[in-house]
């Protein structure tokens, strides 16, 4: 019997026991709940940092690193913004946003106490490296959604072997999170690489692609975790110099990004060969999208 | 010079075979730079070669009614410089340390005289220094792209 | 009348067994069945959508008495061409399936999902009820019970639910059709689905038309479906009623003149994603959507809010479509520009990664892709062309 034949016999029973669950569905996964902003932080010239906190006296809103939300702004529309915060202190929701579009910019206006709607977090998130090395490749604005893993790591290094960070950006004045950068850097336990497009005359570090900086990061182990977080072109030719160095494509990671309208996989918008972004991605193992992201317009 | 701690990293040591790295140690000298100071400038003779074993290393342009420009830095563990090899010898950029570096120092004529008696260490190196070559044509590439700008 | 099979507006949602296609047990019920079936679906509460007649094309509709069915009429079906008209007869189901699939109904092309009160501090958001009266789908055809089927498989069996559509779908009735015309467009035979329906109703009718006889025969297969049966009058099926109602089937089935390849549409279709056929087809699509919105697996939507000025907003779900170029907009910028990529998008969807999303193909084969296109797209015949050229020129 054909294949559909199958289907049809086997899913109107289940329809009826899915039903119960399906009104509760949307108003928790759907309904955005009401956040306060309660601190924010310029970045750079187009960034900010921002922290809300629930406005309901509700539950903290708990995500894995690597996760997303749906940040709404009355008036304006909703956009997906990773979380860039502390999974472990999640009574504090932060994001870092880079002023792009009418939404991004009304958020990167917002000022303490201005009031948003939040819905989710929704999505993958990265892999654990427990008991592994932690490399972590960043480049931008993508230095944001590798920060929970980050700090997790931090945390919790003595769980790690080595963690490494190479973290690349336009300019100087680009970088995210400089004195954090520095407070890393100067732990010891953490191997912290910077490099930009373009220095100034006071930029002391390096200049030039991110995919050197790869090399530099030790690891000490045959099991290595690997995260990338940045352009698309960028985090495929990370992946390469990666694999170049032995790390097998399963165990690198990347963060993708497509139209996310609904963020739970029924709006069809961030479709990506069999994935849906936002319910499959947006961590991908690199070997499940490799070939996809070299071929146009998917 | 012992080059043994750099021979891991260095993507020219770590295929020279053991007697071939004994020569190359042999042959390399050590020099330490402050920051700012100037290792070579552009249209001078690539008269030697490096090895950066702790440091950064910037390739730069001068540019009039403006500071100097920097293109690309090469850190621990890069070969720097392509010119000694490649007639007519003339380095394309200026090099100057960004931080306090220490290099391994090859001699040019030395290391092209011994590359000419050793064909199959030639081949190494030309192979080598292609790598280089290609590796910072894809860098260069890729900074076209610009891929941090706003879209 | 509710007590008599329960009301499905508060009954307990209930289950469809599975008859395999096989006659088990079948009543005989005279020609004017729909003409008591109706008013008995109506006062129990249901709001009855049937294929009626509106603007020339015979559509599903909400129907208020059997007399808004197209009795009589039929239509004649082709790549980019549709036509309706009044074959003098009083059959009640000849003709295939039109435009409008049940999607229209189930997952409505506008619906509101939330308020947004904007107050002196915080913002409020609060669900819009979905509850509304239980549909009757009547004369629903095997493609479309397929549908359902998949519809079910991705709005239902998600991770996530769509709380609207399974309200609605798990307390609605499906009165279902075995086909007795087969359009030029239709070919739910090569992909398994029909014509004849084999499980996802409550009642299915095979009519039957023997000399001045009309009748029908009406197979349940639900206790839902049993009770309906057992409120109507009706004798016991004979074994020529039994024969005579799949003769109708098997004629329709050889009827049909469209197929799908019998090819793995997967494999061909991932294996060329940057093969030319999809710049020749973009050479005549127009990417003007209707096939995504006649299709009746089609499930993509775009989440848009309207703010008025007193400081409420309304945040609703639209019908969107793959073919539309801000579809995949990625920082203000489409993903995919070309209608080459938006083609191949829909139909890599449709006949490959819809088995890794959803377990089968995303395609019942009820044509109306075909039908409906306007320069007459035919998604079977570009299976086959590429089916052909691919093997001319290794990838």
């Amino acid at each position: 019997m054909p294949e559909s034949s199958y289907l049809i016999c086997t899913e109107s029973p289940d329809v009826t026991q899915a039903a119960a669950v399906a009104l509760a569905g949307l108003h928790e996964e759907m309904l955005p709940r009401p956040f306060r902003v309660r601190s924010k932080r310029m970045e750079t010239i187009d960034t900010v940092t921002l922290e809300f906190e629930a406005a309901d006296g509700g539950p903290p809103l708990s995500f894995q690193p690597g996760q997303f939300t749906m940040l709404y702004v009355f008036g304006v529309g909703e956009v997906p913004l990773s979380i860039s915060g502390d999974p472990e202190a999640p009574g504090v929701l932060a994001h870092t946003v880079r002023a792009v579009g009418a939404v991004t910019n009304a958020i990167c206006a917002l000022v303490p106490g201005d009031s948003i709607g939040i819905r989710g977090p929704y999505g993958t998130g990265w892999p654990h490296a427990q008991g592994k090395d932690l490399l972590i490749i960043a480049g931008g604005i993508g230095l944001a959604p590798v920060r929970p893993l980050i700090l997790n790591a931090l945390a919790h290094r003595d769980e790690y072997f080595c963690v490494g960070l190479a973290y690349g950006s336009r300019s100087p004045g680009e970088l995210l999170y400089t004195s954090e950068l520095e407070a890393w850097n100067a732990r010891g336990d953490i191997n912290v690489q910077v490099t930009v497009d373009h220095g100034n005359p006071t930029w002391r570090g390096d200049i030039g692609v991110v995919t050197p900086l790869v090399r530099r990061l030790r690891c000490e182990t045959d099991d290595t975790i690997a995260v990338i977080c940045g352009p698309e072109v960028m985090m495929r030719v990370v992946a390469r110099a990666l694999e170049d160095r032995g790390i097998a494509s399963n165990n690198i990671y990347v963060s993708l990004e497509r139209n996310m309208e609904c963020g739970i996989g029924l709006c069809g918008h961030c479709q990506f060969g069999k994935d849906f972004v936002c319910t499959d991605g947006p961590v991908f193992p690199y070997a499940d999208v490799a070939y996809r992201l070299g071929i146009g317009a998917q | 010079m012992n080059l043994a701690d750099l021979r891991a990293t260095s993507d020219l040591l770590s295929r020279l075979d053991d007697s071939d790295f004994a020569s190359f140690e042999e042959v390399a000298s050590e020099l330490e730079l402050q920051p700012d100071e100037r290792l070579f400038r552009e249209n001078d003779e690539a008269r030697r070669f490096f090895i950066i074993v702790k440091g950064i290393v910037a390739l730069e342009v001068a540019r009039p009614a403006r500071p100097p420009t920097t293109v690309q830095t090469l850190g621990d563990g890069a070969l720097l410089g392509l010119s000694w090899r490649l007639s007519p010898h003339r380095w394309m950029w200026t090099a100057r340390a960004m931080t306090a570096t220490r290099l391994a120092v090859f001699d040019a004529a030395t290391m092209r005289k011994a590359l000419e008696q050793d064909h199959e260490l030639d081949r190494l190196m030309w192979e080598v220094l292609a790598t280089q070559a290609s590796e910072r044509l894809h860098h260069a590439r890729i900074q076209l792209l610009d891929l941090y700008g706003k879209s | 009348m509710g007590w008599l099979f329960g009301d499905r507006n508060t009954a307990e949602p209930h289950r469809y067994a599975q008859t395999n296609g096989d006659i088990v047990s079948a009543r005989v019920i005279q020609g004017d069945l729909f003409e008591s079936l109706i008013p008995m679906l109506i006062s129990s509460g249901y709001r009855v959508v049937a294929p009626t007649l509106d603007e020339g094309a015979i559509v599903y509709d909400v129907i208020d008495d059997a007399a808004d069915l197209p009795i009589g009429w039929t239509d004649e079906q082709g790549p980019a061409s549709y036509r309706s008209y009044d074959r003098g007869d009083d059959v009640y189901f000849g003709y295939s399936v039109g435009p409008r699939s049940l999607r229209a109904f189930l997952s409505p092309p506008h619906l509101t999902l939330l308020t947004i009160t904007r107050g002196d501090t915080d913002l409020a958001f609060a669900s819009d009820e979905h509850e509304g009266r239980a549909y009757a789908f009547v004369g629903v055809r095997a493609c479309d019970l397929a549908a359902l089927a998949i519809q079910d498989k991705v709005l239902v069996e998600s991770r996530f639910v769509d709380a609207a559509y399974t309200s609605a779908r798990s307390r609605s009735l499906v009165i279902a059709v075995n086909c007795s015309v087969a359009g030029a467009t239709c070919f739910c035979a090569s992909m398994g689905t029909g014509p004849r329906c084999s499980s996802g109703y409550d009642l299915v009718v095979t009519e039957l038309v023997r000399g001045d006889a009309h009748e029908f025969v009406v197979e349940s297969g639900t206790d839902a479906g049993a009770d309906i049966l057992g409120a109507l009058g009706s004798r016991e099926a004979s074994p020529s009623d039994i024969t005579d109602a799949a003769d109708v089937s098997l004629a329709t089935e050889r009827a049909i003149s469209t197929s799908m390849p019998d090819v793995d549409t997967y494999t061909l279709l991932t294996d060329n994603l940057e093969h030319s056929i999809w710049e020749d087809i973009a050479q005549r699509c127009l990417s003007c959507t209707n096939c995504t919105l006649v299709c009746p697996t089609c499930f993509c939507s775009t989440i848009s809010d309207f703010t008025d000025l007193a400081g409420k907003a309304t945040r609703t779900k639209s019908w969107d479509s793959c073919f539309s170029l801000d579809f995949s907009n990625l920082h203000g910028h489409p993903v995919r520009t070309s209608s080459s990529s938006r083609y191949r998008q829909w139909i890599t969807h449709k006949l490959a990664y819809w088995y890794d999303q959803f377990g089968s193909s995303g395609c019942v084969g009820c044509g109306r892709c075909i039908t409906w296109c306007p320069v007459g797209i035919d998604i079977t015949e570009e299976i086959q062309r590429l089916d052909s050229e691919a093997q001319e020129v290794p990838v």
